[in-house]
């Protein structure tokens, strides 16, 4: 078990942007993609801010050439412009001798077509085309076989931190020498369902989300897919491969506190941290920043802000939450943010944590609030924790 | 790394609470859908807990707390959960009420059932396991992707023993929705003759099996985990090929397995596609089958893997299982084949 772990290459569409060039550019600009809703017919539309992916489902089938837009749910679509971008940037053919994974998050999956047409679904006596698209394996066998890839093809639920345990078990796969190389990430579209869902717990801020901000008020939904291509050192060596970075640290661990809420000393994030600093082989010190889970909830900021205290021994390197660009993408969130640190380390800048005002009593720390260009970064840690405890942590390095 | 079956908790359509024993008589209906035989939950949750839980939870719970006690291991080092659908019947609980009440009144805590990570998790809190916990949505990969996983974690060293599962549940509105896709029967027929029923569909299923996974060897293990790969294609050639390689980098030949267990399902639409395989691959192995014992669900290799371990410990396999041929001489190896119609293969092998 050696060997490194490469990003060949990455793709991401989330409402900053329909791809990596874009996204880098509002991130760049400090400009936020956090709005009403237009393009779900809800009655909180009018109500809450969100991140919606500017493109429409026909603006979508037309920007990939598909004509006959029936059968692809919105995380399919999503999916699809973000996994193809990552291959062409990855250089990616498909071929037989190469050991090729697929594996994909979603907890979404197909629901937005369920909640349309659910009413059809029983009405009607004979098939009709969402009711298959449903369950989480659905974009995840589209992309398969849009990319023809065969070897390994799965998926994974694990509520906001579902992509985020894609790279990790990604990364896990090449460096067993079970892959040579896999395509990782996850999208996540806006629903009805899951908007009244977060809307019912009442940890929905109708205004812009203010991360880490003692005033803070909750969540801003977000939609997004993204991906990164892994490979093993094996392969980039032997083709002399261009990357963007490797995956140096993972880490998974489970508060077993309680279904939703974490704990307040944050027990399960302080775990995952350590343990993606352990398989990196690194000392807390030597992270350069911190892309914070940082929903914008009061439980959220403080265990997980509690926790990096913990880890970083009072003295955290610069951290900041991107959810004010993108709104909270769940299951994409750990797919999504890993761009942003990837980005973060190639342009070697500090992304800030908009709206910002207030730092949070019980922290000793407040988060980057402007961009900071020319910034040395060599290691960036990315937190992404879910309901039910499910904590996964992240590192990627220069080299 | 040798891996190890320690400990098997099994809800099925049949008998299989005992873990250590095959089913005497067979549970024998004529439908289209099979529903479990569930444990008296009491004893494994507390009330307050299951009245907020569904089915699909309880079966998970009772299933892991059942094949720990077998294991005789109180707190594993990983919890891997693998659902092809999760909590479906909350997941229709609050859509329903939310299309009823026009997205108002909506109860937060259906809601928060309805993650697909729910299981895991709250199996996570009744044992205060703050280890590696993950859960596999893919269809019929769920279970085979996790095994994976789950072997993976014990060749990082990051778990001694890892706590797997297969749940899923059968509703009826999923039943309902499904057999507008041919998915199922058109009409009951007696489970016993599901492979012989010649006819589009099969039958609807359910269960939920938990296996402790170890790398310590001990008497009451009941079999090594030898090996298990999936491959995504409709093209058996290619499914002949990855076999074939898997067979050699596992230095095994299909000589030396005893007993195949085929995941047939009397779906005349895909059940040739088993046939073909052994056909080209001339397999002449003792076949047996476990589908018209829990109907169709995507984690019902769960269950296949439950029977083949046991199979392996007691050395013998029940006469309802076997598929028109005879019953091997000893069962040292036994290697299973699911499918999925027709482009998700999955093979699973066991040894003594």
């Amino acid at each position: 078990m050696s060997g490194k772990v490469y990003v060949t290459g990455i793709g991401i569409i989330s409402s900053i942007g329909n791809k990596v060039t874009e996204n880098l550019e509002s991130l760049l600009n400090q400009k936020p993609g956090i709005s009403r809703i237009q393009h779900i017919d809800s009655i909180y539309s009018e109500h809450i801010s969100a991140g919606e992916v500017g493109m429409n489902n026909e603006e979508l089938c037309s920007h990939l050439g598909i004509k006959a837009s029936l059968g692809y749910t919105r995380s399919t679509l999503l999916a699809l412009v973000a996994a193809k971008e990552a291959c062409d940037d990855a250089l990616y053919t498909a071929d037989e001798n190469i050991r090729t994974g697929l594996i994909s998050a979603t907890t979404v999956g197909g629901m937005d077509k369920s909640e349309l047409h659910y009413r059809e679904f029983h009405e009607i006596n004979t098939h009709h085309c969402y009711i298959a698209t449903h369950d989480c394996a659905d974009h995840t066998e589209k992309l398969a076989e849009e990319l023809h890839i065969t070897d390994f093809i799965t998926t994974i639920s694990t509520a906001c931190s579902s992509s985020a345990n894609a790279i990790l078990l990604g990364s896990r796969l090449i460096r067993n020498g079970l892959l040579d190389r896999v395509l990782v990430g996850g999208s996540e579209c806006l629903s009805k369902f899951h908007i009244n869902g977060f809307n019912s717990m009442q940890i929905l801020d109708p205004n812009p989300c203010k991360p880490f901000d003692e005033n803070r008020k909750g969540i801003n939904l977000g939609e997004a897919a993204a991906y990164l291509m892994l490979e093993s050192e094996d392969l980039v060596k032997k083709n002399n491969k261009k990357y963007h970075c490797v995956v140096s640290g993972w880490g998974n661990a489970c508060e077993a506190f309680h279904q939703t809420a974490s704990s307040p000393e944050g027990t399960g994030a302080v775990l995952a941290m350590n343990k993606a600093l352990k398989t990196a082989n690194l000392l807390p010190s030597e992270i350069s920043y911190i892309n914070a889970h940082g929903t914008g909830t009061q439980n959220n900021d403080s265990s997980e802000g509690k926790a990096i205290e913990t880890v970083f021994q009072g003295i955290p390197p610069p951290i900041s939450s991107t959810k004010p660009f993108t709104g909270h993408t769940t299951s994409a969130a750990g797919a999504v943010e890993a761009i942003f640190s990837i980005l973060a380390l190639q342009h070697q800048i500090l992304l800030p944590n908009l709206n910002f005002s207030q730092q949070m009593s019980e922290l000793s720390f407040s988060p980057v609030t402007s961009l900071q260009p020319h910034t040395p970064i060599r290691h960036v840690l990315s937190n992404s924790f879910g309901f039910g405890g499910n904590n996964t942590s992240l590192i990627f390095s220069a080299e | 790394m040798e891996y190890y079956i320690r400990g098997i908790g099994n809800i099925s359509p049949q008998e299989t609470l005992n873990s250590r024993d095959f089913p005497t008589e067979l549970h024998n209906e004529n439908s289209t859908i099979l529903k479990c035989i569930h444990p008296d939950y009491k004893d494994y949750i507390d009330i307050s807990s299951r009245r907020r839980m569904g089915n699909v939870v309880k079966m998970g719970i009772a299933s892991a707390l059942i094949s720990l006690k077998d294991a005789g291991i109180e707190n594993p080092g990983a919890i891997i959960t693998c659902t092809g659908l999760g909590a479906v019947e909350d997941t229709e609980k609050f859509l329903n009420s939310m299309l009823d009440n026009n997205e108002q009144f909506l109860n937060p805590a259906v809601f928060i059932q309805t993650t697909y990570n729910t299981i895991s998790s709250l199996i996570a809190i009744r044992l205060n396991c703050k280890n590696y916990n993950s859960t596999y949505v893919h269809r019929s990969f769920s279970f085979e992707t996790g095994l994976i996983d789950a072997l993976m974690l014990i060749d990082e060293n990051e778990a001694e023993n890892v706590l797997l599962g297969g749940v899923d549940d059968i509703t009826l509105t999923h039943f309902t929705l499904f057999d507008k896709l041919d998915y199922w029967k058109k009409s009951p027929i007696n489970q016993v003759n599901l492979l012989d029923s010649k006819s589009i569909g099969t039958i609807a299923g359910e269960g939920s099996t938990f296996f402790t996974i170890t790398n310590q060897e001990h008497p009451e293990n009941y079999c090594r985990i030898k090996g298990v790969f999936t491959l995504f294609s409709s093209d058996i050639e290619l499914v002949i090929k990855k076999f074939n390689s898997f067979l050699q980098t596992k230095d095994i030949s299909l000589n030396n397995i005893d007993l195949i267990m085929l995941g047939l399902n009397g779906d005349s639409n895909f059940d040739d596609r088993y046939f073909s395989f052994m056909k080209v691959l001339n397999i002449n192995t003792p076949m047996a089958v476990y589908k018209h014992l829990s109907g169709d669900y995507y984690t019902s290799s769960a269950f296949a893997t439950a029977l083949s371990a046991l199979a392996i410990y007691k050395d013998e396999v029940p006469d309802y299982m076997m598929y028109k041929s005879e019953k091997p001489k000893s069962i040292k190896n036994i290697l299973i084949y699911n499918q999925f119609r027709g482009n998700e293969h999955s093979f699973i092998l066991l040894g003594k």
